[in-house]
């Protein structure tokens, strides 16, 4: 879902949130306001029907006066007319005549009922329809009362008024007028129900029956009672029901109800429409403040004004939104002020950096680079937006590049190139890259230092390495080469069997010195492949025991040499170490070396191992010089030595000890000097990793180990003629048959002839190196599974490895101690035997 | 073995019961009240108006459960003025003056016939025998006739000035003084000789006729007369009400119907000695007057309380005739003041 969708939903959903909350107050708010104001219309209207009530019981009080005036005339004038007829005067007078009278004035429509009497109260004459009537009960004097007939019967009004009777005088005419329903039709206005009332009871209705039967009036209608005459004290009334329907007009009803939605409505639109005025008032200034705020990205004058109109004088949503957009405005200033220094830093450091800054799309398009880089490749600020990185990239195809760089995205790397110049020259760079997604766009920020002239160093000093390394080698093969012939020769005097001590006494010295002069070439040698790291171990399972005997059967005449008493300790069980045996014996030859050396004759050494946990320990201890306290720190470090060493009476170059704790270390251990100080001697712990079994179980050695050589063909290829010429003496001496070379070509032509069962060969000879002759005599049917040795003074890593690659069967340092060779020709002839045999 | 069943009498629960709701009924029964109505009509014992007076005397109206309360006036317009004025929930009155009434406003509507005939005389003082021949020898006399308002006119009142015109008496050439339709009224007129001629109801002008006070000079029940006349065989006496008591109360309205149709049928089935003795007349020349009128006109009475098609068409057409020169009267049409769902109607 988009950003836009999002918004949109969140936008629907509080919009529906408050239209049902607007609905629901405005919807209670009508209801209120209906009902106050129905309520305020219903007091409104019952009022003003009680005013016009009161209004209508004035006209009716008006209209009953007028009644009872016009009863009163209509009295008086019939008592006239009947006066003037002087029809009463005779009492002799046909009551026919005095009927066709009445008849004739249409009496029964006037009055419902008349009565003459004398002053004496004697009926003269009665005429009408109210049969019920008797004595009238008016006091004398009054002219006007009430008469009701007997059992709350009819109820009348009465007129009494004199009449002349001729000679017996004045008497009195009583009219009776009938409160009846028609009377209080003829007097009701049209709606109004007027009732008559005696002493509470209905007498008569202008609705007729049916209102005498009325019994409750209902709430839409008015009630008001007005007593009929004033000399009655109020016992007769007419009641005046007066419905609301009939007080008003349809017209001013309909208004009146009309009035209440339309008060209504004005109040809600007056109320709504005033907030609501106000408030889009207020939200217009605030799309005035967004639109300023927009145009010009920071607080202003005009900004503030229209925020403070926003805010208004109250608290709520709208006046929080331009506080909002006040704060944002004051925030966006502030990062945007932000924003520009850091770009102006940004800007500055990369325009200052003496890197080549770069970026790039996901393309590879230069999207910008600083002038480092322009300088760099030796293109214009111009030239280098055109550019692609394909352009300028020496090292990798366009395609390569292209698949670099996706792989580059959300990560960071620094690689190394070639970049080409504008000018076509090539430079080397070290590229730091960060690739990174911006508004959904790649870029790759790169970084790129020119580090020409740094490779440059590089291959010098590697080719100085290189050098150095051919010296060292070369320096080892020339030192080693001279040692050959006079270790054999010493060996050859020691094999003549001379008698004359002295003789005796040169040939071991000889030998002694050669082997010493041996090792401290080996040392030299090792402990600059170990500096630069180009020593490889050789790990088997080797039990310490048999290393111990080698060591020996090594230092047992030097030993032997200072008359030193040698005390040897080792565990009862057989401790068997992982590791490359000869380094080992290395090192445990250069402790006790170490310990011979730095002894007094006659001194006592003490070589111990032990098991401690997974690990032996081996201790090599003296009562020699000791170590100073100043120098035992640094025992350990090359090339040191005690003082006294200057003396060179004891020799050696000061890098045995570091040999040893630089080849315990890599084989997981550690070694350890100490000494109570000068003249107390020193006792150099080691601790190798070791077990009490070994991993697989030994193989007993079957093989013998230095058989007489009994006629084995040996050919010796050297081209210093010393060193072949005393080998070959040497190896005749042991009884076996030699052949000397002195070129690689020479040996390979004379090998089909003699067949020699084992092949010495030196790798430095002259017509073709060793390397290139064993590898054609290799192709020889004679040369196939011939065992060839190469015999070198390169002691190097790499020489080793590329002599065994190049089909040398094993591979010997000279000068080669003479009981390995024999060791070696011995097996060798074993394994000759054997095939024969098979 | 053996069971017994009990027999339960359900006798007694039953009278129990029974009493019980007797006693629950009577006091309702004896608390109802009978339902009070008026009815306004000329009299008394007037002949055209005596099937009025004979309802509570035969009991129609208990029978209805209804106190009726007679109204007696002094003619028909006073009558109609009751109903309209309220002072009556029903009048009798000639139909052609309730016509008139509505014509000019009123709300009267005929729902029941009393009359079958007319019964009106034109009688003149016997002292003007020699004077009077025919009707249009009474210019310049003195004529009692029932008169309403100014606005409307009684039945009289039409049938009078339709006879004088018959004869060629313009109504400017008679003094007309009011007579009303009470024994009283209309006898004393004649004796006292305040009045020449007489507009006369029956059985009073039957009784002055007997009396030799008068003569007649023109009797509607008389076909000679009647064939000079257009419609003489209108409806008179006539059962009506107001619209809105139809309206609202329109029960009243059967009731009434129902009683005055009884009233009729009780005089059909009766000798005019019966209907006489029912009302209780002790007066011997009234009696003997009622008893001569009743048998002088046999047909006096609806028999059967229905209206007639033909009758109405007769009254409308005597009401045009008498109505002439009145716009609103002549555009009245009598069905639009008929309502006959109760009385029903015949050919």
């Amino acid at each position: 879902m988009g950003r836009t969708e999002q918004v949109a939903l969140k936008s629907r959903s509080i919009t529906r949130q408050a239209g049902l909350r607007l609905i629901l107050s405005l919807g209670l708010f009508v209801l209120l306001l209906g009902m106050s104001s129905y309520e305020l219309y219903s007091l409104a209207l019952h009022k003003s029907a009680r005013e016009r009530t009161e209004d209508l019981a004035t006209f009716y009080r008006a209209r009953l006066m007028q009644q009872d005036r016009e009863w009163d005339l209509l009295t008086r004038d019939f008592k006239n007319r009947l006066e003037y007829t002087r029809l009463l005067e005779d009492r002799e007078t046909s009551v026919t005549n005095f009927h066709a009278f009445m008849t004739v004035q249409g009496i029964n429509r006037r009055f419902q009922h008349m009565l003459i009497q004398n002053r004496d109260g004697d009926r003269i004459f009665d005429f009408g329809n109210a049969p019920d009537v008797e004595e009238v009960p008016l006091p004398s004097g009054l002219e006007s009362g009430w008469y009701r007939s007997g059992g709350g019967g009819n109820l009348y009004r009465v007129f009494v008024v004199p009449i002349w009777l001729g000679a017996s005088g004045n008497g009195r005419m009583t009219v009776f007028y009938e409160i009846d329903n028609a009377l209080l039709f003829n007097l009701a206005t049209p709606g109004i129900v007027l009732t008559a009332m005696s002493r509470g009871n209905p007498i008569a209705s202008s609705a007729g029956q049916a209102g005498l039967e009325r019994v409750k009036q209902t709430a839409d209608v008015e009630e008001k009672a007005i007593p009929w005459s004033a000399n009655d004290a109020g016992n007769t009334t007419l009641r005046i029901d007066a419905p609301i329907k009939a007080l008003f007009t349809r017209t001013e009803l309909a208004l009146g109800a009309a009035a209440i939605p339309v008060v209504d409505g004005l109040i809600l639109w007056f109320t709504l429409g005033f907030w609501l005025m106000g408030n889009s008032r207020r939200i217009k200034s605030l799309g005035g403040a967004v639109e300023e705020f927009a145009a010009n990205n920071r607080p202003s004058a005009a900004l503030e004004e229209k925020l403070g109109h926003a805010c208004g004088r109250q608290m709520d949503e709208i006046s929080e939104v331009a506080r909002a957009i006040e704060d944002m405005a004051e925030q966006t200033h502030r990062l945007r002020f932000q924003s520009e220094a850091l770009l102006r830093r940004n800007q500055t450091l990369m325009q200052s950096s003496m890197d080549g800054i770069h970026v790039l799309d996901i393309q590879g398009n230069i999207v910008e680079a600083n002038d480092a880089f322009c300088r760099m490749l030796g293109y214009t600020q111009e030239e280098m937006a055109g550019l692609n990185v394909a352009d300028f990239d020496a090292q990798w195809t366009a395609e390569e590049l292209q698949a670099r760089m996706k792989a580059l995205i959300g990560k960071s790397a620094k690689f190394e190139t070639v970049h080409r110049r504008q000018d076509g020259s090539l430079i080397d760079v070290e590229i730091s890259v960060n690739g990174m997604e911006i508004d959904g766009q790649c870029f790759l920020f790169a970084s790129s230092h020119d580090i020409t002239d740094r490779k440059h160093a590089e291959q010098m000093q590697r080719e100085a390495e290189r050098r150095k390394d051919e010296f060292l080698a070369m320096l080892a093969h020339e030192l080693r080469n001279p040692l050959v012939p006079i270790r054999n020769a010493a060996h050859i005097i020691g094999r003549l069997g001379l008698d004359e001590p002295r003789i005796k006494w040169a040939q071991e010295l000889i030998e002694g010195q050669v082997n010493h002069l041996a090792r401290m070439v080996d040392d030299l040698l090792d402990v600059s492949r170990i500096a630069r790291g180009k020593i490889t171990l050789h790990r088997e399972e080797i039990e310490l025991a048999e290393l111990v005997g080698q060591l020996m059967q090594s230092i047992g005449p030097l030993v032997e040499s200072k008359a030193h008493q040698l005390v040897i300790q080792l565990p009862e069980q057989p401790v068997w170490l992982q590791g490359d045996p000869v380094r080992l014996s290395q090192v445990l030859f250069n402790l006790m070396d170490n310990a011979v050396k730095y002894t007094p004759e006659g001194g006592r050494i003490e070589f111990a191992a032990r098991m401690s946990g997974q690990e032996v320990e081996i201790s090599v201890r003296d009562n020699g010089m000791g170590i100073t306290a100043t120098l035992l720190p640094q025992v350990f470090d090359l090339f040191q030595q005690d003082e006294r060493t200057l003396e060179r009476a004891k020799g050696g170059l000061g890098i045995g000890l570091t040999l040893v704790q630089r080849l315990v270390g890599m084989h997981g251990g550690r070694v350890a000097a100490h000494s109570e100080g000068a003249g107390r001697g020193s006792i150099f712990t080691v601790w190798l990793p070791a077990k009490a079994t070994p991993d697989k179980p030994a193989v007993p050695d079957t093989e013998g180990k230095s058989s007489p050589a009994g006629g084995m063909r040996v050919m010796v290829v050297e081209d210093d003629y010393a060193v072949s010429d005393s080998t070959a003496m040497l190896l005749e001496l042991e009884g076996y048959a030699v052949r000397v070379a002195d070129t690689g070509q020479s040996a390979l032509e004379q090998i089909p002839v003699f067949r020699p069962q084992v092949v010495l060969m030196d790798i430095g000879l002259k017509d073709m190196d060793g390397f290139e002759t064993v590898k054609r005599l290799r192709e020889l049917p004679e040369g196939r599974d011939l065992c060839v040795v190469a015999v070198t003074g390169y002691a190097d890593e790499k020489t080793r490895v590329l002599a065994l690659a190049s089909g040398f069967t094993h591979f010997m340092v000279k000068p080669v101690s003479f009981d390995m060779l024999r060791d070696l020709l011995a097996k060798e002839g074993e394994k000759e035997k054997r095939r024969d045999f098979a | 073995m053996h069971i017994n069943f009990k027999k339960v009498n359900m006798e007694i629960p039953g009278r129990m019961l029974f009493a019980f709701a007797l006693m629950l009924v009577t006091p309702i029964a004896s608390a109802q009240e009978l339902e009070k109505i008026v009815i306004s009509a000329p009299g008394p014992r007037n002949i055209s108006y005596l099937p009025v007076d004979l309802i509570p005397a035969i009991g129609a109206d208990r029978e209805e459960g209804i106190a009726l309360k007679i109204l007696h006036t002094g003619g028909g317009a006073v009558a109609l003025n009751n109903l309209v004025t309220r002072n009556a929930d029903f009048a009798v009155a000639g139909f052609p003056a309730a016509m008139s009434l509505s014509a000019n406003g009123g709300d009267v509507v005929g729902i029941a016939p009393v009359d079958d005939a007319p019964l009106f005389v034109l009688m003149v003082r016997s002292e003007l025998q020699g004077q009077v021949k025919r009707i249009a020898d009474l210019r310049g006399k003195v004529i009692g006739v029932n008169t309403s308002t100014r606005n409307s006119k009684t039945t009289s009142q039409q049938l009078a000035e339709l006879l004088l015109k018959s004869d060629g008496v313009d109504l400017s050439m008679v003094r007309i003084v009011p007579a009303g339709q009470s024994w009283i009224e209309q006898s004393s007129l004649i004796n006292s000789g305040t009045a020449d001629a007489v507009m006369g109801d029956e059985p009073f002008a039957s009784r002055l006729l007997d009396e030799g006070k008068v003569f007649f000079l023109a009797n509607l029940a008389d076909p000679a007369t009647t064939r000079r006349i257009a419609g003489a065989n209108f409806l008179h006496a006539t059962l009506e009400t107001r619209s809105d008591m139809i309206r609202d109360e329109p029960k009243k309205v059967e009731k009434m119907v129902r009683m005055m149709v009884k009233s009729l049928r009780w005089i059909a089935k009766h000798r005019p000695e019966d209907v006489v003795d029912k009302l209780k007349v002790t007066d011997p020349e009234e009696r003997a007057s009622l008893l001569l009128a009743l048998r002088a006109y046999p047909r006096a009475y609806s028999r059967d309380g229905k209206f007639s098609a033909s009758q109405l068409k007769e009254t409308e057409r005597f009401f045009r005739k008498t109505s002439e020169g009145d716009a609103r009267a002549q555009s009245l049409e009598i069905e639009s003041i008929i309502d006959d769902r109760w009385a029903g109607r015949s050919k």
